[in-house]
């Protein structure tokens, strides 16, 4: 073979073995950009919690429930405590009423 | 050219061309994953607005059901010891018309006869009673009988049935047992109640003296 026909052999070898670089370099963006895909599917299914948000939430309303328990528990003291002082005087105007006749 | 500066020549353009390939790979790659960053995190905020404003609706609902029970509560409270002052009322009343020998209740049981005669047609009545009564009523009959016949403006009969399990107080009633008149004590206390049972409610939470 002339040296010729070695060096265009060996060119065309060259070029085969450019076309398989650029042709591994297509499969390669290829994987890149399924990775990309893949990572932005995951990012976007991934649990999106907020339970840091209900728990403060929780945490207020809690305040609020324990506050009108504690303002519910003042109220029946107060009621309780109106009522058994007053209590004689409502039982003296009912026994009243009841032995009240008519003229 | 000779072939030597093909072959670089190649391998430059190849090496150049694999470059851009994985550059604009790369690039495309960093927006899809930077644009699905940005679309989770407007999601996110969305899902967290909602979830906020979810739990706001029902803790107000839950709020407002606790409030309407606490109301009810209250109410209750109030209207047992409505019920209690009508209760120790009567347990009171009754013990009163134990005593055989009270004069308040003597008294009473007379203004009992005179007010049921009074509203009663006829000159004959049968004056129904619980024991205790019937003879606290059979010592006073000559009295009641006078001061019903002054009421009503004629001779007035009275006869005095007492029995065992009858309501303290009286119940009067015509000859024909066509009409009557209840005196209960129960009764009066009922009435009393219907006519007076918001005095005494507001009685007994009444602040101050």
């Amino acid at each position: 073979m002339s040296s010729t026909v070695q060096e265009l052999v060996g060119l065309v070898e060259v070029e085969r073995k450019a076309e398989e670089r650029i042709k591994e370099a297509r499969e390669k963006a290829e994987e890149i950009l399924r990775r990309a895909r893949d990572e932005a599917n995951r990012i976007l299914t991934m649990d999106q919690d907020s339970s840091s948000d209900i728990y403060t939430h929780t945490r207020e309303f809690e305040e609020n429930k324990r506050r009108m328990e504690m303002e519910q528990m003042e109220k029946i003291k107060h009621l309780n405590r109106m009522a058994e002082k007053n209590l004689e005087r409502a039982v003296n105007h009912i026994v009243q009423e009841v032995m009240r006749l008519e003229s | 050219m000779s072939a030597e500066k093909i072959r670089e020549y190649i391998e430059r353009e190849t090496e150049a061309e694999v470059k851009r390939i994985i550059g604009e790979a790369e690039a495309e790659a960093k927006k899809i994953v930077e644009e699905a960053k940005r679309n989770a995190s407007t999601r996110l905020e969305e899902l967290r607005q909602r979830r906020m404003a979810e739990m706001l609706a029902r803790e107000r609902s839950e709020l407002s059901i606790m409030k309407m029970a606490q109301r009810a509560e209250l109410t209750k409270i109030r209207t047992e010891w409505l019920n209690r002052a009508f209760q120790e009322a009567y347990r009171r009343l009754r013990e009163l018309a134990k005593d055989p020998n009270s004069k308040a209740y003597r008294d009473f049981l007379v203004g009992l006869v005179v007010e049921g005669a009074a509203n009663l047609r006829g000159s004959k009545l049968l004056l129904k009673t619980d024991v205790d009564s019937g003879k606290v009523l059979e010592r006073s009959v000559k009295e009641i009988s006078d001061k019903v016949s002054k009421v009503k403006g004629e001779k007035v009969e009275l006869e005095i049935e007492a029995s065992q399990g009858s309501p303290e107080g009286v119940i009067i009633q015509s000859s024909d047992g066509r009409q009557y008149y209840v005196n209960t004590l129960e009764a009066r206390l009922e009435r009393v109640r219907e006519r007076l049972a918001g005095v005494i409610y507001n009685m007994l939470f009444k602040e101050g003296d």
